[in-house]
């Protein structure tokens, strides 16, 4: 746990925050998926996002790449607006992110799926890729490399060349992370890492969260259902149900939140 | 430097390791796989140069048209195969090259050789342009409006007020000179000035298909909201997926206008487009090489299903339609023999084998 609040005082001292969620509401009709919710993720912290199902988390995490357009409300990256950005350029601000159910490119082997994840490092186009310029060879070559390093970081070296859409679960979850990784973000979005993992996998998981937060400088939103996990990776909670905030601080002071503990257990009643 | 983009310090020099492909280390009859094709691409080229030197003139003429129309193949598997955009229009891509370089012949007498450039820039333009309307289209919506199109070309082809250009129904004639090389008869002449448009078309798809673009076009298929949000610009990507396609189609209509020395409205009616679809299923969804089984397929089987149709029931005066009824057995029973085209049976077949 010592590891925990030191990441946080860091967190804490680096001072302005990378993402501001400002007010953001979406309706899909007559759902009102969110409500105005509000808060502000540190530079270099792992932001923790909880809540019950359909509390809201997949539709803010949708707008943060503008898949979705809140109806109402502000998302500032880096001080600036970003609902103005075509979504395909979100990558190009620095925002990555993974999908809660797998989005990967299925006949795609492992190494290409993580070389699309540079997509946005690099440039070369039809025109050069086709007469394959010399320095296409030289960007293709650097690709491999950010690729492979994330392989072997990631122990996917077996899975190099497989396609990706006939491997097991928890490799495939690994690969989208890897991806997600490839293009350097400065926000890493993870909806729900854990989900389908067994247990030695989740604890993987937790160093290697720990691990992408240090020593590539990478702040993690990360929206997960396993609370032990949230809460022994997370700087900050912040918890929401039926599209409003209803806790925000460290994990100790989340988990004592009367509210958030309603949330949880009183879902049955 | 133009790869500026990666200002990826915290990279070691050598980077980390990379394994070799498993598969690559496989052997068939004590051949790696790297090397069946390297020798496949040898023989294959080899078959290429040599062939028309064994072969009657029709024979060569046959195996031109096998090369224009793998180039159409190939172009409809960069938009369709890779890319996962449905064309049932591709045919009109080509009438479009034709018809440049025919007019182009006929009207202003510019020399053949001169007309395969504009033809596939032209078509670039064409499909560009018809990419950007159909970005708002998928699936089966997209095969229809692309259907529309090939239903339409012919149609406009006839249409009086172009037919000071087109030459309406009865199409136009064009006349071309000799073969200029002594030793090569007219039909090898087409061949080679043929192959050499084919090697490059293809030398350039394989560049393209395996590198940062072929990536981008093979992830919008696959998923294409994460291929957004991996940073593709869905839009350019389709839409000049689109204009490339064109180029193929159009350099491919160029060359049957040079070759057949005749062009006309009826040459690229639908069943056309549809018969390019067909060759690229048949050769290998996703597969450049398959192009030129495609080519071959839908050259070459409806002559063959005419020829045992007029060998069984010669005198028959149904027998019209038995070929294509026996054109459309043979198609059912590559697809069910090899769902995933010749290619992919091929690929199956080899692992199959390999140690
Ligand atoms: N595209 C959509 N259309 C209609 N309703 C949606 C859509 N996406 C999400 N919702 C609804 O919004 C609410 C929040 O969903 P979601 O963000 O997926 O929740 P969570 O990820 O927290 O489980 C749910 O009621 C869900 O049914
Ligand atoms: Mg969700």
């Amino acid at each position: 746990m010592s590891q925990v609040s030191a990441n946080a005082t860091e967190a804490s001292s680096s001072g302005r925050p990378i993402l501001q969620v400002k007010d953001v509401a979406v309706h899909f009709g007559g759902i009102i998926a969110l409500d105005g919710v509000s808060f502000d993720v540190p530079e270099g912290a792992i932001l923790g996002l909880i809540g019950p199902n359909g509390a809201g988390k997949t539709t803010l995490f949708n707008c943060l790449s503008r898949l979705y357009i809140p109806n109402s409300g502000d998302i500032l990256f880096e001080g600036q607006t970003i609902l103005n950005t075509v979504p395909y350029q979100i990558a190009n601000l620095g925002i990555g992110r993974t999908f809660q159910n797998l989005a990967l490119f299925a006949t795609m082997s492992v190494l290409d799926n993580i070389m699309i994840g540079c997509h946005s490092r690099s440039k070369s186009d039809f025109l050069s890729n086709a007469l394959r310029l010399p320095w296409v060879g030289r960007e293709e070559s650097m690709l491999q490399d950010i690729a492979w390093e994330l392989i072997e970081y990631l122990q996917l070296g077996d899975h190099a060349y497989d396609p990706v859409g006939g491997l097991p679960f928890g490799i495939q979850k690994r690969v989208e992370l890897a991806r997600a990784i490839a293009s350097k973000p400065k926000l890493l979005l993870l909806d729900e890492p854990a989900g389908g993992l067994n247990h030695d996998e989740v604890e993987e998981l937790a160093d290697t969260l720990r691990q992408i937060g240090h020593d590539r400088n990478i702040t993690v939103l990360l929206v997960e259902h396993h609370m032990s996990l949230v809460m022994a990776v997370s700087d900050v909670v912040v918890a929401i149900d039926f599209g409003r905030k209803i806790g925000e601080g460290t994990p100790a002071e989340v988990q004592q939140n009367p509210e958030v503990i309603r949330a949880y257990l009183g879902t049955t009643d | 430097m133009t790869t500026s983009t990666l200002p990826d310090t915290e990279m070691k020099s050598g980077g980390a390791p990379r394994r070799a492909n498993p598969a690559d280390r496989l052997r068939v009859f004590g051949v790696s796989l790297p090397w069946i094709r390297r020798v496949s691409i040898l023989i294959g080229l080899a078959l290429a140069l040599f062939l028309p030197f064994y072969m009657e003139g029709f024979g060569v003429f046959q195996l031109t048209q096998v090369l224009y129309l793998s180039i159409a193949v190939l172009g409809l598997n960069l938009l369709t195969g890779f890319t996962g955009q449905f064309s049932l229009g591709h045919s009109a891509f080509m009438a479009i090259g034709a018809y440049t370089a025919g007019i182009m012949m006929d009207q202003w007498e510019v020399p053949y050789y001169l007309t395969i450039v504009p033809a596939g820039i032209v078509c670039f333009a064409a499909g560009f342009l018809f990419g950007l309307p159909a970005l708002r289209l998928e699936g089966l919506y997209l095969a229809l409006a692309t259907f529309a199109l090939a239903v339409a070309a012919p149609q406009l082809l006839k249409y009086e007020h172009f037919e000071p250009f087109t030459g309406g129904v009865q199409g136009l004639d064009l006349l071309k000179p000799d073969s200029p090389i002594a030793f090569l008869s007219n039909d090898q002449w087409w061949y080679y000035f043929s192959l050499f448009f084919g090697v490059l078309l293809f030398i350039a798809a394989w560049n393209l298909v395996r590198g940062r673009t072929g990536r981008a076009m093979i992830a919008i298929r696959d998923n294409p909201i994460a291929a957004s949000t991996m940073g593709i610009n869905l839009s350019l990507y389709k839409s000049v997926t689109f204009g490339v396609s064109g180029i193929y189609c159009g350099v491919a209509g160029a060359l049957s206008a040079i070759v057949v020395e005749f062009i006309a409205p009826e040459s690229f009616t639908f069943i056309f487009a549809i018969l390019l679809l067909i060759g690229m299923v048949i050769g290998g969804i996703a597969s450049i090489p398959a192009a030129i089984i495609g080519g071959a397929f839908i050259l070459y089987v409806p002559n063959f299903s005419e020829m045992a149709v007029d060998f069984f029931f010669g005198g028959d005066p149904a027998s019209k339609a038995l070929v294509w009824i026996s054109f459309g057995a043979a198609m059912i029973i590559v697809v069910y023999i090899m769902p995933m085209g010749v290619a992919g049976f091929v690929k199956r077949n080899l692992r199959r084998l390999a140690r």
